[in-house]
């Protein structure tokens, strides 16, 4: 058995004779790219779907895989950002957010119109983000799900930290026009 | 929260962050779903058709199955060869005593 403290490299190069360590790698990772592929589709159907074809895609390459200073992880989410874009090409059509997108912080108050306005507030701006370009998506996910830093964001979207400064900065003016247009 | 910047006023980045923090919050995937796609990932990789001991298995059910194959043959063999035998023992047999019968007379 792989122990916790064994770096993704050691288990990527254990994987050729040992299954449990590609299994120790999915476990590690699995819940951070099915989030990111989760709030690319906007459903779970999806997202369960593409996160399997991520992990097989993975395990059938994952001799070729080199530590070239890149993580596994990046690795990881660059398989998922090729298939959801993939998913996206096939489906010809911009993201929408669909109904099934998660509102998981309205919490219960003693006022049901100030929930459902929070409710709307939220969905609105889950609708703005959905709309962004796939590369803002991206940031937004690894920044606000995934907890990621700049350079941690960087290394996966193999953009140098400053970049990633400059792009969040975008980003953010970008979801302010669109949550209030000028004039409004 | 979104109160600022509905008045007119344009949204600070600090609050358009909170915002942001609140809404793309991790979600959990359903646990039957993980473990399903962990056990297909392990098998597939240390028991599927490509292992070693899969392929071990595979030739030496293979080799069994001829050596059967083979054994069927030669006892099928023998038999047919056993019946021609006797076919041709039986047809001798009839025609001996016609021979003798007709020298008699």
């Amino acid at each position: 058995m792989t122990k916790p403290d064994v770096g993704d490299m050691e288990l990527v190069r254990r994987t050729a004779s040992d299954p449990e360590a590609f299994g120790e790698l999915y476990e590690r990772h699995v819940l951070r790219i099915y989030n990111y592929i989760y709030y690319r589709t906007g459903n779970h159907h999806d997202a369960e779907d593409l996160t399997a074809r991520v992990f097989q895609r993975a395990m059938s390459h994952v001799i070729n895989f080199e530590d070239q200073g890149v993580p596994f992880s990046a690795w990881l989410y660059r398989i998922a950002h090729n298939l959801v874009a993939n998913w996206h090409r096939d489906r010809s059509r911009r993201p929408v957010v669909p109904l099934e997108f998660h509102l998981a912080n309205i919490r219960e108050s003693e006022h049901p119109e100030s929930e459902a306005i929070a409710e709307e507030e939220q969905r609105m701006m889950l609708a703005a983000v959905s709309q962004l370009p796939p590369d803002r998506q991206q940031l937004l996910i690894l920044k606000f799900v995934e907890r990621l830093s700049n350079a941690q964001i960087g290394e996966i979207m193999g953009r140098t930290e400053g970049a990633i400064k400059s792009l969040y900065h975008r980003t953010l003016n970008t979801l302010r026009e669109e949550i209030i247009p000028s004039g409004n | 929260m979104m109160e600022a910047g509905r008045g007119g006023k344009r949204l600070e980045k600090k609050q358009l962050e909170a915002w942001l923090a609140q809404v793309l919050v991790p979600v959990e995937p359903n646990p039957r779903f993980l473990r399903r796609l962990r056990a297909r990932l392990v098998t597939y990789q240390g028991g599927g058709l490509f292992s070693g001991w899969m392929m071990v298995v595979v030739l030496a059910t293979a080799l069994l199955l001829a050596i059967t194959m083979v054994g069927l043959l030669l006892r099928l063999l023998l038999g047919w060869l056993n019946l021609i035998g006797m076919i041709g023992r039986k047809k001798r047999g009839s025609v001996d005593p016609q021979t003798v019968t007709v020298t008699t007379r």
